[in-house]
C-alpha cells in the first residue's frame, strides 16, 4: 500500500519534471501560445462583463410602472393634465416643465454653464414632459397607447421599448462578441497545436528513446498535454490581470464624468460575478483550449508511433 | 534462386560444440524467439527477408552476419516491432508480433534490452541519467532506480564516468552505457544492432566481452554484425545472411 503510495508521487513528480522541461525548451514559443490565449481570453471576459452589466441595467429597468410622456412644442403642460389622468390605468401624472428637464439634461451632462448652453442652442429644445405612473406594470403597454392616441401629444417612452431597446444591443453585441470569440479560439488553438508540435520535434530523440525503452503512450505524451494546460491557464491569468487593470483606468478615467455614465459602468467593480465567475470561466475555457491544442499536436505524433 | 528455410544449430557452423552448453540439451530450454517463415517487403517493393524460419533458445548466444542490405537490421527491427513482417509469424517472448501496438508493444519492449549501432543516447542527461531513464519510462521508484543503476554502470565500468554527459564519453564509453541501459532491468533478452560498428578492434572486442559476460549470466544475446574477424574472435554460432535468406 505504502509502495504503491510512493511509486504514484513518483510518477507525479517524473511527469511534473518532464512538463517543466518541456516548457523549458519551449523558449519564445511559449509566450506565443500563452499571449494568444490571453488576447482570446480578454475579448471574451470583456464581452461577458458588457454583457452582465446590461444585464444589471435592465434589472434596474425592468420594473418600472414609469411612462414618460413628451408633448408637442406648442402644447402647454398644465392643459395636459387632467386629461391624461382620466385614462384608464393612470395612477397619476407628474408634469416636468421644459426648463427644468433642461437644467437636469445639463446637469446629467456635466455642463454647468446653463446660459450659454441655451445660447448656443438658440433657446431651450426640450418639451414638456409628464411622468405617467401606471396602476400596474403589466398595464403599462396598453396605457402607453391611449396616451399617444391623445391629441398634443408627440412621443410616448416606456420602460418595455427601453428594456426592447436594449435587448436588442445585447443580443446584436452578444452575437457579435460569439463570432469574435469563436475567431479566436480557432487562432488559439492552432497556435497552442504549433507551439507543442515544436516542441514534440524538438525533444523526438528522447522520445525516440522513451517508445523504444518500453514507455507508454501515455506516458510519453502527457506532460506535452500538461503543457498545453499550463499555455492556458497562463493565458487566462494574464487576461483576468489586464481585465481588472481595463475596469480600474476606466474607473479613474470617468471619475470626473456626469452621473449617468458613472451608474452604467461602475457597477461592474463590485459585481460578485466579476469576481468570483469571471475568473472560473477564464480558467475553465483556458484550459480547455490548452488540452485541446496540445491533444491535437500529440495525435499525430502517437498514431505515428 | 535456391530457397533454404533452414533451422538455426546446423552442426557444420559450430567450431566447437563442446564450448557453447547451451546447445547440449536445446529441447530442454525454451524458445525466446521464434521465426516461422517470415517475409518481409517494403512499400517501395525492396525485400528485406524472404522465407527466414529461426529459433532461439534461452540462454543462446549468436551472431548474424552479412553485408550492407542483406536484412539483418531488418531481421531484428521485426523483433522489437519497430517494423511488422509481410507474412509469416515473430514470437518473442511469448508474445506474436503480429499486429502488436501501443501498449502491449511497450510490454514486450520491457523485456528486450537494445543496443544500436549509433548508441542512441540522449545528450542532455548523463550516463546515470540516460540508464535510468528506462526505468523511470517504466514507473519505477528512485530508490528503486538507484539500487538498480549502479549494478549496471559496475558491470559495464563506468562508475566513474556516471555523471559525464554523453558528448564528454568516447565512442567506446559510449556503447557500453547504451549497454548499460539496455540490461539495466534485467531482461531476458539483447538485441543489439551492430553494436561494434562505428567502434576501433579494442572497444569492439571490450563490447562483446560485455555481452558474453551478460550470456553467462543466463542473458539470451543475438547480435548483428559485419565484421567477420570480430566474429571468429568470439566463437559463438553465426547465422548469416544474403539477400534476403539465411544461408
Amino acid at each position: 500500500m505504502v509502495q504503491n503510495i510512493v511509486r504514484f508521487f513518483t510518477k507525479i513528480d517524473y511527469l511534473l519534471r518532464e512538463t517543466f522541461l518541456g516548457l523549458r525548451r519551449g523558449g519564445w514559443m511559449n509566450w506565443a501560445a500563452v499571449s494568444t490565449v490571453a488576447v482570446l481570453l480578454f475579448l471574451f471576459g470583456a464581452s461577458l462583463q458588457v454583457s452582465w452589466q446590461l444585464e444589471n441595467v435592465l434589472g434596474q429597468l425592468g420594473s418600472q410602472l414609469e411612462i414618460s410622456v413628451y408633448l408637442d412644442e406648442n402644447t402647454v403642460g398644465e392643459s395636459m393634465q387632467s386629461r391624461l389622468l382620466l385614462v384608464d390605468g393612470v395612477a397619476s401624472a407628474r408634469l416636468i416643465p421644459k426648463e427644468d428637464a433642461w437644467q437636469n439634461l445639463m446637469k446629467d451632462l456635466g455642463k454647468t454653464d446653463l446660459g450659454q448652453a441655451t445660447q448656443q442652442l438658440g433657446g431651450n429644445p426640450l418639451v414638456d414632459e409628464f411622468k405617467v405612473r401606471a396602476v400596474s406594470s403589466d398595464r403599462v403597454p396598453d396605457i402607453a397607447k391611449r396616451i399617444s392616441g391623445l391629441k398634443g401629444i408627440n412621443e410616448v417612452w416606456y420602460t418595455n421599448e427601453v428594456v426592447e431597446r436594449i435587448g436588442q444591443l445585447r443580443r446584436a453585441l452578444s452575437n457579435s462578441s460569439v463570432a469574435i470569440v469563436a475567431i479566436f479560439t480557432v487562432i488559439a488553438i492552432a497556435v497552442i497545436t504549433t507551439t507543442i508540435r515544436l516542441i514534440v520535434l524538438a525533444r523526438r530523440r528522447e522520445i525516440e528513446v522513451m517508445q523504444l525503452v518500453g514507455a507508454t503512450a501515455t506516458w510519453i505524451y502527457f506532460p506535452f498535454v500538461l503543457q498545453g494546460v499550463v499555455f492556458g491557464v497562463a493565458g487566462a491569468a494574464t487576461a483576468y490581470v489586464m481585465l481588472m487593470l481595463s475596469i480600474n483606468l476606466l474607473g479613474e478615467a470617468i471619475v470626473n464624468q456626469p452621473e449617468l455614465i458613472k451608474s452604467l459602468t461602475l457597477g461592474l467593480t463590485t459585481d460578485l460575478r466579476v469576481q468570483l465567475l469571471l475568473p472560473a470561466v477564464l480558467l475553465v475555457f483556458g484550459s480547455v483550449i490548452g488540452v485541446l491544442g496540445s491533444l491535437l499536436a500529440v495525435r499525430r505524433f502517437s498514431f505515428n508511433s | 534462386m535456391l530457397k533454404l528455410p533452414t533451422k538455426i544449430n546446423p552442426p557444420s557452423t559450430d567450431v566447437n560444440p563442446n564450448l557453447h552448453p547451451d546447445q547440449a540439451n536445446p529441447n530442454q530450454k525454451s524458445v525466446i524467439v521464434k521465426l516461422e517463415n517470415v517475409r518481409k517487403t517494403y512499400a517501395n517493393g525492396a525485400v528485406g527477408l524472404r522465407d527466414v524460419n529461426i529459433e532461439l533458445y534461452q540462454g543462446d548466444f549468436k551472431f548474424i552476419t552479412g553485408h550492407s542490405g542483406s536484412g539483418k537490421s531488418t531481421l531484428l527491427k521485426l523483433l522489437y516491432g519497430a517494423e511488422q513482417a509481410t507474412d509469416g509469424e515473430v514470437f518473442v517472448n511469448g508474445f506474436n508480433l503480429k499486429g502488436l501496438k501501443g501498449n502491449k508493444l511497450a510490454m514486450l519492449r520491457r523485456k528486450i534490452g537494445i543496443v544500436f549501432q549509433d548508441y542512441k543516447l540522449v545528450p542532455k542527461r548523463t550516463v546515470s541519467e540516460n540508464i535510468a531513464f528506462v526505468l523511470m519510462a517504466q514507473g519505477y521508484t528512485y530508490k528503486e532506480i538507484q539500487r538498480r543503476v549502479q549494478p549496471a554502470l559496475k558491470m559495464v565500468g563506468l562508475m566513474h564516468k556516471s555523471h559525464c554527459f554523453p558528448e564528454e564519453l568516447s565512442g567506446g564509453e559510449q556503447q557500453r552505457t547504451s549497454i548499460a541501459r539496455a540490461i539495466v532491468n534485467t531482461p531476458p533478452l539483447v538485441l543489439a544492432d551492430e553494436p561494434t560498428g562505428n567502434l576501433d578492434p579494442d572497444n569492439a572486442w571490450q563490447v562483446i566481452k560485455i555481452l558474453k559476460k551478460l550470456n553467462s549470466f543466463g542473458v539470451t544475446v543475438l547480435l548483428t554484425t559485419h565484421d567477420e574477424q570480430l566474429v571468429r574472435a568470439a566463437n559463438h554460432p553465426v547465422l548469416h545472411l544474403q539477400n534476403g535468406y539465411i544461408v
